[in-house]
Order: C-alpha cells, then sequence, then structure tokens
C-alpha cells in the first residue's frame, strides 16, 4: 500500500451556530478535578470520540486502541487539576496529553516492532477538515497559519505530526536530506507559533 | 549577522523540536545544559501548537469513520475513575492530618512544589482565622497519635497504597554496579493505576546535598527504552526511610529500579558511574 498525500484542506467558515456551541462548551476539567461523576461522564463523552480518534492513526489494533484510550482518561483524571483555561483551550490541553501518551506507547511498539510493520506503508487518510464545529478556537487559529507555510513545509509537518512518520521516512518519501526535513519541520512550528501569536494580538486589538 | 539572533534561532529551532519530541541525545543534552523557565513555559506553548494543528488535520470524515468508544470501554474507564478518585480523597485526608518528615530535596526547588507551599501558608492563614477550637484539638490528637505509632505521612500513604492498588509491584533492594560500603535492605513499591510509589530504605548512607544527591530510576521498556527520572532525594537520617516516589513521566509497566548518586539537583540522562543500588521486579 502507498500513502495518500493529503489533499490541500477545505477553509474553515464558521456559522454563527458554531460560535454559540462554542460559547455554551464551558470547561470540564475543573469539576472533573473534584471527582464529580457527572462531569467525568460528560468528559467521556465530549472528548471520548477525539481520543479515539487520535489513537486510530497510530494504532491499528482495536484492543490496544482501547487501552491506550483507557490509559489517557486515567492521565487525563490526574492532570485535570492542571488545566488552566486562562492557558488554552479544554481541548488542546486534552490532545496534548493524549499526544505525548500516544506517541511514548508509538514509540515502544515501534521498538518491539523493528522488521514488522513499517509505518510508511500504512494509508492514512487524507486530513480534510470537513466539520469545522468539532474544531476548537486554537486549532482553527493553528490551520489558518499552517496553510500560509510552503507546500513543502505543511507536507513534512502533516507527516510528521498527524502521521507520526520519522524524519528519516519522510526524508526518503520527499527524496530530501534528514536535515532539511528536520528544519522544515521545526522551522514550520516555530512559524505557526509567531502567526497564531500575532492573530491573536490582532484579535484583542479588534475587541479593544 | 548578529551572533545573538544565530544562538537565539539554535534555541528556538532546539524548544521547537523539544515539543515534537525530535531532538537526539546531543540536542537534548544542549538545551538541557541552560534551559530556563522561559524556555520551559515556551516548550509548553509549542506543545499546544502541535496539538491544535494536530486537531485541525484529524478530518471530521476521519472522526466520524473510525467509531468511538463502546460502552463497555466507557463503563470501565468510569468504574476506573471512581476507584481513582475515591483513593485520591483517602490519600488528601490522610496528607491532610500529617506532615512529612522525609522530603524530597527536589521538591524544595521545583515550582509546583512552591506554588503548593504558597497555597499551603494562604491555608494555614485562613484555618488559624476560622477554626473551632476544637477542630485543632482533635487535629493535634490524631497527629500526636499518629506520631507515637511511629507513623509518618509516607509510611502512611504507603500503606494506604499497599493496601488499595490493585496493580502494585514490589521488588527488594539489592546491590548495583558499583555497592555501597554497608548493605542497604529494603524495597520499592509502584502502582501504575494510581502513578505512584515510595521507596523504603534501611541503612541507606547519609549524603551531602551540597555535594551529591540520590536519583531514583525508573526502567519502563513497554514505555521507552530510557529510564524514566524517578526524583532527586537526601537521606538525611539514620535508620528506615520512606520516600516518595516522584516520576517524571507516566510509567506504564516497570521492570526495574535503579538509585544512582549524582551532582546535586540530578541529571537528565545518567551516566551511570555510581549505582548503589537496583531493584529487580520479578
Amino acid at each position: 500500500m502507498s500513502i495518500a498525500i493529503p489533499n490541500s484542506a477545505t477553509p474553515y467558515q464558521r456559522s454563527s451556530t458554531d460560535i454559540e456551541i462554542r460559547e455554551m462548551t464551558t470547561p470540564v476539567l475543573p469539576r472533573v478535578a473534584n471527582g464529580d461523576r457527572e462531569a467525568i461522564q460528560e468528559c467521556l463523552d465530549r472528548y471520548g470520540r477525539l481520543i479515539w480518534s487520535l489513537a486510530h492513526r497510530l494504532i491499528p489494533n482495536k484492543s490496544d486502541i482501547e487501552d491506550a484510550v483507557h490509559d489517557i482518561f486515567i492521565e487525563i483524571w490526574q492532570a485535570a487539576p492542571k488545566f488552566d483555561p486562562t492557558k488554552g483551550d479544554e481541548i488542546t490541553f486534552v490532545a496534548m496529553l493524549t499526544r505525548r501518551r500516544l506517541v511514548d506507547r508509538w514509540r515502544g511498539n515501534l521498538r518491539r516492532q523493528v522488521g514488522n510493520v513499517d509505518i510508511g506503508e500504512m494509508e492514512i487518510a487524507a486530513p480534510v477538515v470537513q466539520n469545522p464545529s468539532e474544531v476548537n478556537d486554537e486549532a482553527e487559529k493553528a490551520y489558518r497559519c499552517f496553510e500560509k507555510l510552503t507546500q513543502q513545509t505543511q507536507t513534512v509537518l502533516k507527516r510528521s505530526i498527524h502521521e507520526n512518520l520519522s524524519y528519516a521516512k519522510i526524508a526518503e518519501q520527499l527524496q530530501l536530506p534528514l536535515g532539511s526535513v528536520k528544519s522544515y519541520a521545526r522551522r514550520g512550528l516555530i512559524q505557526i507559533r509567531e502567526c497564531m501569536g500575532r492573530n491573536i494580538g490582532a484579535t484583542a486589538m479588534e475587541n479593544s | 549577522m548578529n551572533p545573538n539572533s544565530s544562538h537565539d534561532g539554535r534555541r528556538e529551532q532546539l524548544l521547537a523540536g523539544k515539543a515534537m519530541s525530535d531532538l537526539d541525545r546531543d540536542e537534548q543534552l544542549e538545551l538541557d545544559q541552560s534551559i530556563t523557565k522561559e524556555e520551559l513555559q515556551k516548550i509548553e506553548e509549542y506543545k499546544r501548537t502541535v496539538a491544535s494543528l494536530d486537531i485541525a488535520l484529524l478530518s471530521g470524515e476521519e472522526r466520524g469513520s473510525v467509531g468511538d468508544l463502546s460502552d463497555s470501554l466507557k463503563n470501565q474507564i468510569l468504574r476506573e475513575a471512581d476507584s481513582f478518585f475515591a483513593g485520591q480523597q483517602s490519600r488528601s485526608r490522610l496528607d491532610r492530618a500529617a506532615d512529612p518528615i522525609v522530603r524530597k530535596a527536589s521538591e524544595q526547588t521545583n515550582a509546583n512544589m512552591e506554588a503548593r507551599t504558597r497555597w499551603n501558608r494562604r491555608e494555614v492563614l485562613a484555618w488559624l482565622t476560622t477554626a473551632a477550637a476544637s477542630t485543632a484539638v482533635i487535629g493535634s490528637w490524631w497527629w500526636q497519635n499518629a506520631r507515637s505509632n511511629g507513623l509518618t505521612k509516607e509510611k502512611l500513604s504507603r500503606s494506604e497504597l499497599l493496601a488499595s492498588a490493585r496493580d502494585l509491584v514490589q521488588a527488594k533492594w539489592q546491590a548495583g554496579k558499583h555497592p555501597l560500603d554497608e548493605p542497604v535492605t529494603g524495597d520499592v513499591v509502584w502502582s501504575s493505576s494510581y502513578q505512584q510509589g515510595f521507596m523504603r530504605l534501611a541503612g541507606m548512607p547519609l549524603n551531602d546535598p551540597l555535594r551529591e544527591q540520590y536519583q531514583l530510576w525508573i526502567i519502563d521498556p513497554l514505555r521507552d527504552d530510557e529510564p524514566v527520572d524517578g526524583g532527586v532525594f537526601d537521606v538525611s537520617k539514620t535508620g528506615e526511610v520512606i520516600i516518595p516516589i516522584e516520576a517524571k513521566l507516566h510509567v506504564t509497566k516497570p521492570t526495574a529500579f535503579a538509585i544512582t548518586i549524582e551532582k546535586p539537583g540530578g541529571v537528565v540522562v545518567s551516566k551511570q558511574d555510581r549505582l548503589p543500588l537496583l531493584a529487580v521486579v520479578q
């Protein structure tokens, strides 16, 4: 099987309903931190599908996905008191924890699978955002900034962050030196962060 | 060209690389050598950017087509949450009732600990101004009673962990690559579901924190080839000490624990020049 090269993504179009949904979605983690069972259930309902989807990209086996999702939720319970709504969206906090746990697990698996399954041969769906209502503000800003990067940088970042391919694999696929791939990925991320910072500043000025 | 801007660019790339978990060992050491609090904060911001982009790149179609959590998995997670929060409340009650005797030296410089200390001070102040005398009497009696039984916070929490953790692993200390002059006895207990554990050490030589400190490492092959930093600690009294483990990363299934002697503050990667104790999980 070959890799499906990601197509250019559909631009975001925010509707008033999307905005309402976001404004109504108050953070649930502070209540989770207090052991509120209703909040725990809500957290499962709110983020279960996202976590499952993120895990599904990296873990082929269903029972292993279940194990990973289970471990991730335990980590979320533990980390809930650390969530600070002034520092970012809750969904991003959850995604950060999820990524960290998945990457740890992924690396462990890779080391045990040397010579077996090659991630580079796995077919991965093109990342086309189709339902902006499921995406948070930070993700939307990140995507808008991502779109401003060169095509080469976008491709490297997609394959590194979304598909979790190693730089060596990306270098091989794109026929680029390893150092260049590393540089594309890091500079791309730096540019996105700078761009998001500028957008936040611009929004603050518009609102003032 | 401004040499500072070149250096800043290099640092920025290392921070971004750290957030993407792509640093090689040399880069990691280069970053760790002079990392600042602001840079640690920046790494978190980069990680948030990565997570945001990851969410954005996850297509709606992908999310819809790969399914969702099954009811049985949801129920299992909810049961686990019940158990986790019940254990947490129990530990919290014990923590409030007792004070630590054996303190971890690393906690003294840890920012989180500083924040917690500040909070404790506020709590104490509020408590002093509002608590009823009877509450103080009861609290004092409880603590005096605990002390008279020779129970420290760590021992109580350890006992609590032993009683409640279903996935507890336990391993006895044995001489490592560089044994100490006198044998040290004791064990280490760890629960992955609670992400908590304790070292019990008897006969451990006292250390001078200004010269060197002990550091625990958790070997967890399922998680990573590199051992997880279990925290820096001091031994400041003779006899048996119980020291809580402060795993810096999530531990999955530890197979062994090792104590090394390092420079004050500990290290990111141990050269294992002095590894006096090892505990292998059977």
